[in-house]
Parts: structure tokens; sequence; C-alpha cells
């Protein structure tokens, strides 16, 4: 990523942390248009679908120096609070205003072919609000 | 990676995936990372040192000495020996973990930027692929903007 480029994740005394130098990729995933979402009866079905659909998906090199990757999702299984989440790029931020809060809902470890330890850690809209970049 | 991935623990989303579109900042491991050492990644084993239990004769036993020849000679590791039969070893900071070969820290070079159809559970593949991730964030602004105006609206 470059360096203008940030990422930023609560840990479970809710403190964001940096761990940009850990993520190769990452998906945030959305309804494609609205207009195809369009239901012919209620906007509160609607609404509902397009909230829930906002999901996101990070993966990464494991790293366990402290407050990075390793130190934010291990307490994965047991925190169950939403977690603040923060991507910033050229200035713009993603998730500060509105504060948005997402839940993962796994933090799955897997050793690659070439030998290295890498991540996947999916999540969820947690707190109803629409992300902006500000 | 792939095959793994539908392990994964999600939350299902309601929409279909041709009702989705993704939004996707790559930097793949085999073009923007590059192998690095425990020090500049300060892994945790590196820094406070660790210890590890092998069973005294066997075949692990025999692999730490090998790996770690040279800190064995100078006497940097200790061993102690366990009731249960086992040896304790007793790594100090400053030794090379176990995982040095994976340690990875990224090359710096601008990620890919790009929006895809669909999102994990299938693509019908990239709809757009942006040279600057200033392009990448004006194009997912303006969708959100539009979700966030529909939600609004009610």
């Amino acid at each position: 990523m470059a360096k203008e480029s940030g990422l930023g994740f609560d840990d479970d005394s809710g403190s964001l942390q940096d761990i940009r130098n850990d993520v190769p990729n990452f998906q945030f995933a959305l309804p494609r248009g609205v207009q195809d979402v369009t239901g012919i009866d209620v906007f509160a079905f609607e609404r509902l679908l397009l909230l829930a659909d906002m999901n996101m998906t990070l993966n990464g090199v494991f790293n366990d120096a402290a407050n990075k990757s390793h130190d934010v999702f291990s307490s994965v299984p047991t925190y169950n609070s939403g977690r603040q989440v923060n991507i910033a790029h050229s200035g713009q931020s993603l998730g500060i205003t509105p504060a948005i809060e997402m839940i993962a809902t796994d933090y799955a470890l897997t050793r690659g072919a070439g030998g290295e330890l890498t991540w996947t850690v999916p999540m969820a809209l947690s707190n109803g609000l629409v992300p902006t970049w500000t | 990676m792939r095959d793994f991935a539908r392990f994964v623990q999600r939350v299902e989303p309601k929409l279909p995936p041709g009702a989705m579109q993704t939004y996707d900042v790559s930097a793949p491991l085999e073009t923007h990372w590059r192998s690095a050492t425990c020090a500049e990644v300060e892994c945790k084993a590196f820094m406070q040192g660790w210890s590890s239990d092998v069973l005294a004769g066997s075949a692990d036993e025999a692999r730490l000495a090998k790996a770690y020849e040279a800190e064995f000679r100078r006497g940097a590791i200790k061993g102690e020996k366990l009731e249960t039969g086992f040896i304790r070893y007793h790594f100090p900071a400053g030794t090379a973990c176990f995982r040095q070969a994976w340690h990875k820290l990224p090359l710096e070079r601008p990620a890919l930027f790009i929006v895809r159809s669909g999102d994990w559970r299938g693509t019908d593949g990239v709809i757009r692929r942006f040279a600057t991730g200033a392009e990448w964030v004006d194009h997912f602004a303006t969708h959100l903007d539009g979700i966030s105006e529909r939600v609004s609206r009610g």
C-alpha cells in the first residue's frame, strides 16, 4: 500500500491501532446500484437490505508485534462489540464521520504454499451508519 | 487461499452477489512485499525471547540443534531438563524466531485500486481499474453518497 494510505482498527480496549503494514489487501462490498435493489412495495425492507449488505474483508500477514494485527484481532472470539474502522487515503478518510462500527466474525489464519502465515478477517457493518469519505 | 476462504465465518449478505459491487485495494504478496527480518517486524519472540519444550533425543531436538547451531555453540540457548522427559530450551531476546522465513514487509509500491462486480461469493470481473488511489476514493465516495441519500430518504 502506498505510504499515504492507512488502515486503523479498534483493539479490544477501544483504541484505534494502525495495522496497514500487515494488510496486503482489503475489499469493501456494497450494494451495486441503488436502483437494482429497490423493492416494489416497501422502503423499509430495502433500507434494511442496504445496511445489512455492507461488509468488508481484510487479508493480512501474521504479525504479533505490539499493537499490530494479531494484537487487534486475537480478541475476535471474545470481544462482542463493534469495532471502529478507519481507512485513510490522500487526506481523505472513511469511517470517521460518521464513526462506523463493524463486527469481525472470524480471524482465520492459514499457512500459504509459499510458507507465509496469512489471515483473513471478514467484517459486517454493525451500527447502522452508512460510511462516508470525508 | 481461495478454497480456504470458503471456510471463513461470515455474515451472509441478503443481496445476491450480482447486486453487489466491491471496492478492492490490493498489494499482492508476490509483487508488493519483501521478506523481512525479525528485527524489522519487531516480532514478539525476537523482542522478548521465548522457551520451547522438546522431547529429549527426538527429531525435533535435532532440528533445533541444527537450525540454531551457532547459538548453541555460543551457549546462548540454555536447556533445562524437565521431569516429563522434555527439555525446555530458553531462547534469549535477539534470537531469530521459528517464523523468520515468513516475516514480510511492504515494498511501498502503489497498490492496485480496483472496482469489481460481486463480492466474496463470486464475481463477474473487474468493472474498473484506477491509476491512482484518489480516483478510486472519488468513485467509492460517489457510490456511498448514492446509498446514503437513498437511506436518508427512507
